[in-house]
């Protein structure tokens, strides 16, 4: 063999190795042709159903214990051939299954993965995220200072206290807190505070107005937005200046009128008259009377101008700095309404297509959806009631030629019933009648 | 031109094949694993103080002694090991254990330096936290015995004290006639709705560490204030 043989020989050894080489690297068949390519998508969701077509969300709070479902979709359907699907939660293996419903009790924060490897071992994966947290309690019962405290002063501290308890101990709290004059108490009631704090609280330094009422009140909720089902709603009062006292209180009355006007008047116990007041008295609200000298009062309450009401008296010992908040003071109305013919003293009328009655109370008045009226035994539907007047229209009566009853029954408003009945004279004479 | 043996060729094919063998070979050979014998995985300082170990917080009563132990992990390593205690970059003892003694002003390790024969190294840091639990006040309103004029609407006033070794806050829980209050850092709240007769309270306090004390049992009496009477 010659040198030039040799020279071939390893040429052809080199090119043999570059074909081997290219022929790793260069196939056809291995290039990526997109148009072959399938695009592939999945979807996680919490869902409140089973049902497909509910909406779903990635991200949601529940309480431990409680059920979620975990919804999938799989574009462009789950029948694509697949090598595996699962789903993890934190990383550690969960479920099987595409869809499922799984109770999660362990408190904190979780990630649930779903995953999705396809027929060339690709992996889609969505995650979806879960909070998973008990609602707070709040202790509605026992709280600094208790409800009703008073002789609370002007320029008192007052450090108010309150327990919560975090079932899961993990997550931060929130504490709404508000301090304002109480409602009914005052005409257009002041807030002091109205904060949201970070500890269970609160110290008030900014004084109150003597002999005064002043709610406040805590809603809780943790950093996952779970609000504790309980508040507190409590009341203080403060003291007034030289021992003096205050009387507030609250009248119950029946009545469709709002505001009723009210005669107050109080004596001391040698029966001197102390405070004598007609005002105009709001559902809902207080009579406050102050400043008062301790001692033992009679305090009477009388409904203005509606004599159906009973006229209240209450007994009452006034201690020295102490707000009385009396909510014992009932006016009551007894008598029921007055039924009457309008404009008649008598018992029979003449017919008339619309027959006039007037239904009279001087308490807690009367209201057309309280009002029957009846011919007869037939019910009688056609009728307005207004300003003590009630009109009823009568269709043309049949056996017109005889004597009518109608009859009216009436309750006030504190359902207290009247009923009276009334005759309608014939409008037509029997020969008239057959004439026709 | 020149002849070359035949002899000669067939060696150089069996040299080239022998050349290309081997380079695919070693392209396959991959290194053997590190000798992971004796290796260390985990180092940790403990403080053992009145036989209890603390391995968390790291916290010691500054009023007695106690002693920092190196802890490896796993612990047949330990023999083979040297430890060094520094402060910063200064080294304050050598051996597993450290001594700490009771004294305010004295050094307290912040690292633990471990080498191996070797010489390969490992620094861990760490806090001591020199503390002492938090230690209320006998002095408190109401005092032991304490009569009381007052109906149900006045606010009673509670007051207590604590001292505390660091500046961190303390948590209070009062307990009025085994009610539980927890009153957060307050040392003075006024609570109504004790009825007349006896009553007692009690105060317990806790700092970040859960290190708590707590007040024996204070007894008071509230009266009726136009009466007098205790029931």
């Amino acid at each position: 063999m010659t040198l030039k043989h040799l020279i071939s020989l390893v040429l052809a050894a080199l090119v043999c190795w570059a074909a081997i080489l290219c022929g790793c690297t260069q196939s056809d068949d291995v290039i990526f042709n997109e148009s072959n390519a399938q695009h592939i998508n999945v979807q996680a969701f919490f869902s409140k159903s089973l049902d497909s077509n509910t909406v779903g969300v990635k991200t949601d709070t529940i309480n431990p214990g409680d059920s979620v479902i975990f919804l999938t979709s799989v574009y462009p359907s789950k029948a694509i051939r697949s090598r595996d699907y699962f789903w993890t939660k934190d990383g550690e293996f969960f479920a099987f299954e595409y869809n499922t419903k799984k109770a999660i009790f362990d408190p904190g924060y979780h990630q649930f993965n779903f995953v999705f490897i396809d027929f060339f071992g690709d992996t889609l994966i969505d995650t979806l995220h879960l909070y998973v947290g008990s609602t707070p309690e709040l202790d509605n019962k026992n709280f600094i200072p208790a409800n009703n405290t008073q002789y609370i002063g002007v320029n008192d501290f007052v450090n108010f206290a309150w327990n919560v308890y975090d079932p899961d101990s993990m997550w931060d709290m929130s504490h709404h807190f508000v301090l304002k004059q109480a409602k009914g108490y005052y005409k257009n009631p002041k807030v002091l505070v109205d904060t949201i704090l970070y500890d269970a609280n609160f110290t008030y330094r900014k004084g109150f107005e003597p002999l005064g009422a002043y709610e406040w009140s805590v809603s809780v909720q943790n950093e996952l937005h779970q609000t504790a089902q309980e508040t507190i709603h409590s009341t203080l009062y403060t003291k007034g200046v030289n021992s003096e006292a205050a009387l507030f209180g609250f009248v119950k009355y029946n009545s469709t009128e709002n505001t009723i006007p009210l005669h107050l008047w109080m004596t001391n116990s040698k029966s001197t008259l102390v405070y004598d007041e007609t005002l105009s008295y709001a559902r809902g609200s207080a009579i406050s009377i102050k400043p008062l000298n301790p001692g033992d009062y009679t305090l009477y309450t009388m409904a203005k101008d509606k004599p159906d009401f009973n006229v209240d008296s209450t007994k009452i010992s006034i201690v020295a700095n102490r707000v009385l908040v009396l909510d014992t003071i009932s006016l009551e109305d007894t008598t029921p309404p007055r039924i009457s013919i309008a404009n008649s003293l008598d018992d029979t009328m003449d017919y008339s297509d619309t027959l006039k009655f007037t239904i009279k109370d001087f308490g807690s008045k009367v209201q057309e959806k309280r009002i029957k009226v009846a011919l007869e035994t037939s019910s009688v539907s056609t009728f307005k009631f207004s300003n003590d007047t009630l009109f009823v229209t009568l269709p043309e009566l049949e056996n017109s030629w005889s004597t009518r009853i109608i009859s009216i029954t009436a309750y006030d408003y504190s359902g207290n019933k009247a009923q009276e009945t009334f005759k309608i004279n014939p409008h037509k004479s029997l020969p008239e009648v057959f004439s026709e | 031109m020149s002849f070359v043996p035949a002899k000669f060729l067939r060696l150089l094919n069996i040299c080239l094949a022998l050349t290309l063998g081997g380079l695919f070979v070693a392209c396959l050979d991959t290194p053997s694993d590190p000798d992971t014998s004796g290796r260390v995985e985990s180092i940790k300082v403990h403080i053992v103080q009145n036989d209890k170990v603390d391995s968390t917080t790291l916290k010691i009563n500054p009023r007695e002694s106690a002693t920092l132990v190196a802890a490896v992990y796993p612990n047949e390593a330990i023999d083979n090991l040297d430890f060094f205690w520094y402060y910063d970059e200064t080294i304050l003892g050598i051996g597993k254990t450290f001594p700490v003694s009771p004294d305010e002003d004295y050094v307290i390790p912040n690292a633990l330096l471990v080498a191996d024969a070797e010489n390969n190294t490992k620094k861990v840091e760490f806090n001591v936290i020199r503390k002492s639990a938090p230690s209320l006040g006998m002095e408190t309103i109401p005092h032991e015995g304490d009569v009381i004029e007052a109906d149900e609407f006045a606010p009673i006033q509670f007051h207590w004290s604590a001292k505390n070794s660091s500046k961190e806050k303390l948590t209070f829980i009062l307990e009025i006639d085994k009610t539980q209050y927890n009153v957060g850092s307050l040392t003075r709240v006024s609570q109504s709705g004790l009825s007349v007769g006896d009553h007692s309270f009690r105060v317990i306090v806790f700092d970040t560490y859960g290190d708590s004390d707590t007040l024996k049992w204070v007894n008071f009496t509230i009266t009726d204030p136009t009466t007098g009477a205790k029931q």
